[in-house]
């Protein structure tokens, strides 16, 4: 059983609790830190990975807490500058962003919050269908996009 | 059916099976009340007080196996440690019924016994856990020729030959000998400190140990949850340890973050901070063609040499595909740091934590304080992020270590 929304929620705010120590690396600032609402992150197949709740500290997204669907804490990660949402852009300018990316005879599938490769390596994925078919995906990011034809996994021998 | 706890079986450190029997119900009732995903009925469920003795192949109890239940039918059970030597006070929980039945265990037994030895006098049926988790039952038969025994595995029936722990195949072998004794210290100061959390609960909330049904888990986890500032006064929650630069008299957290510049590079990055925490400077660029990165990302041969050659063959780097808690935990408490692998992806290991006080019978939490180039960002100042991460609920494919060299240059 996947573990639901509120669940992931209520973990992550055991573990925020727990872990919060001053001067802790990951931590340390976030005194009177709260968990917003988690999101669920996807693999590449589709199906449901991991929710990551974010941490908002000071009215800023300034980490997230992954949380498996077995209801398993895995990580607590400070980001290096808070974004604006923990998924770094929301579906809408993924959508946009990736709109940007394609040609005329081609449409856009909804946006998907995934991990390419493992937990943790997040981005929104956009499918590119052209005649009905899946062709591309663009993976995108606060910092930009890059592609892969659809269907293509990351290579097993690389990092 | 099988034999009772003797006290000349009694191991060292021994732990009565009362003591068991609490641990077993506290163990249960906090994951209960915890909500811990599987435990949501085990509130009204019974343990029973009667545990099935198992013994060590050294013939001295080690485990008692409570038998959890709903009415009649059985749900569940709990294994308990018989020895504090084991290390933690409830070794297992298992959901559902028993997959064997005594009665068949036994009667195959004895038939194996009669058959092998036809004119011994038989002792009474031993459970023995004879390679764990694996149980058999074990008959002793006494005749002139002396004391010999059998062991038939009680779910399968076949009999279990003696090989020892290194042996491979069907082996047989002790517990005690093979798994606990060598960690002894270790694990008589895991059990001990579980003693003590053990003490405050039943001091503070003796009613958590009663043998009848607890029906408000709102009542059970407000006593934790008040009673956890209690033990953190008591015993220190976490032991870490992070990098440091000049680690003698007033020293400072030393390592870098820095973002992969592409979404390949994530080796790449990890290797600008390992190298710059070495004081060897490069740009990623510069790195990726050291290690002949392309559109795919770098595989860890070509790590390991980029690692050797941009130093100038003054750091040794080494590939290592059995990636452990305990060679992060060397690597970085000597001051060194790691590049660990999961798959797809490289990262900077910078410190490590872990728990010195958990729910009773599990085992501690730890985590790897990872330096993770991902989010990705063309400024190397802007992206990444530094994480706790929990080492067991990764999969860790490989790490590189990397030293300085002591030896000359081949």
């Amino acid at each position: 059983m996947f573990l639901s929304s509120e669940a992931a929620a209520d973990l992550a705010r055991r573990e925020l609790a727990a872990q919060s120590t001053p001067g802790d690396p990951v931590t340390g600032n976030w005194g009177s830190a709260e968990c917003g609402d988690p999101v669920l992150v996807h693999d590449l197949r589709k199906a449901p990975s991991y929710w990551l709740v974010p941490v908002i500290s000071q009215g800023a997204v300034a980490g997230a807490i992954r949380v498996m669907g077995s209801g398993e804490v895995a990580a607590v990660e400070r980001f290096r500058h808070p974004p604006q949402v923990v998924t770094g852009l929301d579906a809408s300018q993924a959508r946009q962003r990736a709109a940007e990316r394609i040609a005329s005879d081609e449409v856009l599938g909804e946006p998907r919050f995934v991990h390419d490769g493992p937990p943790g390596r997040e981005a929104w994925l956009v499918e590119v269908l052209k005649a009905n078919r899946p062709v591309r995906w663009i993976f995108l990011n606060a910092s930009g996009a890059y592609e892969r034809p659809a269907g293509t996994f990351l290579n097993a021998e690389k990092e | 059916m099988f034999t009772k706890v003797e006290d000349s079986k009694m191991p060292q450190e021994g732990v009565d099976p009362r003591q068991a029997l609490d641990a077993a119900r506290l163990h249960v009732r906090r994951a209960w009340a915890g909500e811990v995903q599987g435990f949501e009925a085990w509130g009204g469920y019974d343990i029973e007080a009667e545990p099935l003795v198992i013994h060590d192949l050294n013939g001295q109890v080690l485990f008692y196996e409570f038998t959890v239940s709903s009415g009649k039918s059985q749900v569940g059970s709990i294994k308990t440690s018989a020895s504090r030597v084991i290390g933690s006070p409830v070794v297992t929980i298992e959901f559902g019924p028993r997959t064997w039945s005594e009665r068949k265990a036994v009667e195959r037994a004895k038939a194996e016994a009669r058959k092998l030895f036809p004119k011994a006098r038989l002792s009474p049926p031993d459970l023995v856990c004879y390679c764990y988790p694996k149980l058999g039952v074990r008959i002793f038969a006494e005749d002139d020729r002396g004391r010999r025994g059998v062991i038939v595995d009680v779910a399968d029936g076949s009999v279990v030959e003696r090989l020892g722990a290194s042996g491979e195949g069907f082996a047989a072998y002790s517990f005690y000998d093979e798994v606990a004794e060598p960690q002894r210290e270790v694990r008589l100061r895991r059990f001990a400190q579980a003693d003590r959390e053990m003490e405050t609960v039943r001091r503070e909330g003796p009613e958590l140990f009663k043998a009848e049904r607890l029906d408000n888990v709102a009542k059970v986890r407000d006593f934790f949850m008040s009673r956890s500032v209690g033990l953190v006064a008591q015993i220190s929650l976490y032991s870490s340890r992070v990098l440091k630069y000049g680690p003698r008299c007033t020293p400072h957290d030393c390592f870098q973050l820095y973002a992969q510049e592409t979404p390949v590079y994530c080796a790449v990055a990890t290797a600008q901070m390992i190298l710059d925490f070495y004081r060897w400077n490069f740009t990623q660029d510069e790195i990726a063609t050291a290690m002949h990165t392309d559109s795919g990302g770098t595989n860890n041969t070509d790590q390991v040499a980029g690692y050797q050659s941009l130093s100038n063959q003054t750091l040794v780097a080494t590939f290592d595909e059995t990636a452990s808690w305990s060679e992060a935990r060397a690597e970085i408490d000597a001051n060194r740091p790691v590049k660990s692998g999961v798959p797809h992806h490289a990262r900077a290991v910078a410190g490590w934590k872990q728990q010195n006080l958990s729910i009773v019978g599990t085992a501690p939490k730890r985590w790897l304080l990872i330096y993770d180039p991902w989010p990705w960002d063309a400024n190397l100042c802007a992206g990444g992020k530094v994480v706790w991460e929990d080492w067991d609920a990764v999969d860790h494919t490989n790490f590189i270590t990397v030293r300085h060299r002591t030896t000359a240059c081949g």
